[in-house]
């Protein structure tokens, strides 16, 4: 109990830091903003008037905590290239991404666990050295690349989908989702391989465990030795692996969007970074980072709560 | 696999090498005529949009690829194991604190983390190096100051201090020398990141910028030219897979043998 | 009646085979010592009974149980004996328990395999088996994991989880041997008695000769694979015929054996 209030108090230190450490390096860059936007022939009193109407003349500390408070509140701030709110820009696109990453996510548990097991399992030395090979392989292949092979070979050859032909979830929730299964498994396949690497390992290391000497010698087979009593200690590192997975699979979700020309966050992102629009770069690098230290903490959570040893001292 | 590793990344490693002296034809020599010609014994991989031999263009991208990633891990690896070093010999609040902070900025993916920077300082090809190199550090700061601590408690360097040894020599002649066998493998698998990341973030059009090949850039051109050009998409594609998996067998198989 | 004739193992790249020509036989209710240096074959005999050898030991010889062959069964006919007739208790209880499961779990879990009792009936039993391995209050601990009881708890769990399934014959490789002192004795107290109550045979295997005086009926000597030695506990603790035997005698603590 006491060391998770201290880990959530961690978590609240860090998101603050975070918080602080982007808004100034946001802040800190030579661009001005009402240069920007006014364009280069404004009158130096525009700018000015401008500079105010957005508060950028006022101290720093002051703007810090005016924009972390309507944060909290959800009021993200204001593009400075559309003169629209963050939030609404991103209302729908959070829905697309989210989608994209669960699905990603679900795609990973559902591949890594069960070939896990089998690699953990496979007695045949030739057999296991393969698949340890063609696991590496598959790891090797970044997602991006492996997306467009599957717009090609699944689109353009066998016309499974149409590789751009987006469906928005409001129109069509299922066609939505049947658009974005190939994405996720472009995400999905290289970051399964990853957990199948370890849960592999990880099984391999508890075969050779004491307790297992025990379940043979009480007459278990051996896919009940696997399945009820490795299965549950080999699975501890990849809990993590998989939490922390979410983060990962969030940034290459920026990558497949720009391939599958998903509407999502991660295309916002981009066009703002290339646009130098930067409220709405800080909204999502704080939104991004919120996810990532959030979940990072829950891997941590979980894996406690999975272990008895931790959980109980 | 260690050999395995190690022959796939000395092909590749020849491969860039050779594009960086001798390539069969001028990759950025433009040919109308030769539009999206397919492989053939004249263009082994192909033309792209411009006429552009694929092949040419492929053994460049490697070679810039690798020159990057050497860059990245050298800055990661030099600055990282500096820090590394001090933190886990010396230790106190500083000591403390880089730790912290090293262990918020890896929880970050590294392109995102490159993305904020290149949104911050622009794109650009110098840009894209530092900042990839700068989010190296941590990684080699945490590593070497685990292996710097447990090196400082070891009885030897507890002696040398006894017998008057200043720190900067304990740290030189004996702490460094340790930290061999952590850092191969994990210069090989930095590598390996840098080189995801370089070609992520030219992929996105935000890291290496034309006329300069890269061969994320290229993956990214060539995704216009998908249904008339596949083998631009797949030799770029390729490429970057195959430096990745050399790189990650080379590690994979340090590692193990280290702990063997 | 467990009857063992000219039993032979050895395993692969091994130069002299790890058992050799052993022969002997155990009575149901008899506890039988098996005494010897480490490295003299003796748990490779107990695990070959129990079938727990790597399949790729080459085993010769046989093994009668109750009339039936074992050498040779196949792997299914194995299991269904192995926790159901013949039970065994290993060295180390702290790593023989799995950790992420409650106690009572374990305990229970060859009438898992064994029976067809439902969950009720099993925790019934798993109780009643605890509470004869004189666990304290069973129905408390069996909830509880492995990491938080003792190491005596602990052997007296996997002592419960041995008996849950009232086999005929017990194999205790070295049970005592990571225990304290005080702990051992109550321990080799249990085990005379539920030999004795349930009609048990049981093979106590152990590198020290007071507890093998103290508990067993005979004993066999084992010197570098092979039995040197056989008779009461008697006759080798009073007259032993055989130099190695007597060395190993000899090598009691005499002071604390006066003591005791």
């Amino acid at each position: 109990m006491k060391t998770l209030f201290s880990k959530f108090a961690a978590l609240i230190i860090t998101l603050f830091l975070v918080s602080a450490l982007a808004f100034f390096a946001f802040a800190l860059i030579p661009a001005d903003p009402a240069t920007t936007m006014l364009g280069s022939e404004a009158t130096p009193e525009a700018v000015a008037a401008l500079r105010s109407q957005l508060g950028l003349d006022r101290p720093l500390p002051v703007r810090y905590f005016e924009w972390l408070a309507g944060f909290l509140r959800g009021n993200l701030g204001e593009s400075y290239l559309y003169r629209m709110d963050v939030g609404q820009m991103l209302s729908g696109k959070i829905a697309v991404s989210a989608l994209l990453t669960t699905l990603s996510f679900l795609l990973t548990v559902a591949l890594s666990i069960p070939l896990g097991v089998l690699a953990g399992s496979v007695r045949n030395r030739y057999l296991d050295a393969a698949a340890v090979g063609l696991n590496q392989l598959v790891m090797s292949v970044p997602p991006f690349f492996l997306g467009i092979l599957a717009c090609y070979g699944l689109g353009i050859v066998l016309k499974w989908f149409t590789p751009g032909a987006y469906v928005s979830p409001e129109k069509d929730f299922w066609g939505c989702v049947r658009y974005l299964i190939f994405p996720a498994l472009s995400i999905a396949i290289p970051r399964s391989a990853m957990a199948v690497k370890l849960l592999r390992s990880s099984i391999r290391d508890q075969l050779g465990q004491d307790y297992i000497r025990t379940a043979r010698s009480r007459g278990a087979s051996e896919t009940s030795i696997l399945l009820r009593q490795v299965l549950r200690n080999a699975l501890l590192p990849v809990i993590t692996f998989l939490a922390v997975s979410l983060a990962e699979i969030m940034t290459m979700s920026i990558l497949i969007e720009q391939v599958f020309s998903i509407p999502g966050v991660g295309q916002l992102l981009l066009s703002s970074v290339s646009n130098r629009d930067y409220p709405v770069v800080l909204a999502i690098v704080m939104l991004l980072a919120a996810w990532i230290v959030t979940i990072h903490f829950l891997a941590d959570l979980l894996t406690r709560l999975a272990d008895p040893r931790v959980r109980l001292g | 696999m260690l050999l395995f590793g190690g022959v796939v990344s000395l092909l590749t490693v020849s491969a860039a090498l050779l594009g960086a002296f001798w390539t069969p034809y001028n990759p950025t020599a433009v040919s109308a005529a030769e539009k999206f010609c397919p492989p053939s014994l004249v263009h082994l991989l192909g033309t792209d949009n411009f006429g552009r031999d694929v092949f040419s263009r492929v053994l460049q991208g490697m070679g810039a690829s690798l020159l990057i990633a050497a860059c990245v891990v050298a800055i990661g690896c030099l600055l990282g194991t500096a820090i590394g070093c001090l933190c886990g010999y010396f230790g106190g609040p500083a000591d403390f604190l880089l730790t912290r902070l090293c262990d918020v900025v890896t929880a970050f993916p590294s392109v995102l983390l490159a993305l904020v920077v290149v949104s911050l300082a622009g794109r650009g090809t110098v840009q894209i190096v530092l900042a990839l190199g700068v989010l190296f550090i941590p990684s080699f700061a945490r590593l070497v100051r685990g292996e710097a601590a447990r090196c400082r408690d070891a009885s030897y360097i507890q002696s040398a201090r006894l017998m008057g040894v200043s720190h900067g020599r304990i740290l030189l002649a004996h702490i460094l020398p340790n930290l061999r066998g952590v850092l191969v493998p994990a210069i090989v698998i930095g590598f390996n990141n840098a080189i995801l990341s370089e070609a992520s973030m030219s992929f996105l059009g935000l890291g290496v910028q034309p006329p300069f090949p890269s061969l994320g850039s290229m993956l990214s051109d060539s995704q216009t030219y998908l249904q008339r050009a596949p083998w631009y998409a797949f030799s770029a594609g390729a490429a970057i897979a195959l430096l990745i998996l050399g790189f990650s067998l080379l590690g994979e198989g340090l590692q193990r043998r280290r702990r063997a | 009646m467990l009857q063992v004739e000219h039993l032979s193992v050895r395993f692969p790249g091994g130069a002299a085979p790890a058992v050799e020509d052993v022969s002997f036989h155990l009575n149901r209710g008899e506890i039988l010592g098996l005494v010897g240096e480490s490295g003299s074959g003796k748990s490779v005999t107990a695990q070959c009974l129990a079938g727990l050898l790597l399949p790729d030991a080459e085993v010769t010889g046989s093994i009668h149980l109750e009339g039936q062959e074992l050498t040779g069964a196949s792997p299914a006919q194995l299991r269904a004996i192995r926790g159901k007739e013949v039970a065994m208790v290993f060295q180390e209880p702290m790593t023989s328990l799995n950790p992420v499961l409650p106690v009572e779990r374990q305990v229970e879990e060859a009438l898992r395999i064994h029976t067809r009792l439902n969950a009720r009936q099993r925790r019934d039993r798993a109780l009643a088996a605890m509470a004869e391995a004189e666990l304290p209050d069973p129905a408390a601990l069996g909830r509880r994991y492995p990491h938080q009881l003792s190491g005596g708890q602990l052997q007296r769990a996997m002592i419960a989880a041995a008996l849950v399934s009232e086999p005929k014959y017990l194999l205790c490789d070295e049970i005592t041997t990571a225990l304290d002192v005080t702990v051992q004795v109550q321990i080799l107290d249990l085990l005379a008695r539920i030999a004795r109550e349930r009609n048990m045979g049981v093979l106590f295997i152990s590198h020290d000769l007071r507890l093998v005086k103290k508990l067993c009926h005979r004993a066999l000597v084992m010197r570098g694979g092979r039995i040197v030695e056989t008779g009461t506990v008697e006759e080798l603790f009073h007259a032993p015929r055989e130099a190695y035997t007597r060395r190993l005698l000899d090598a009691i603590p005499t002071r604390e054996s006066k003591l005791r």
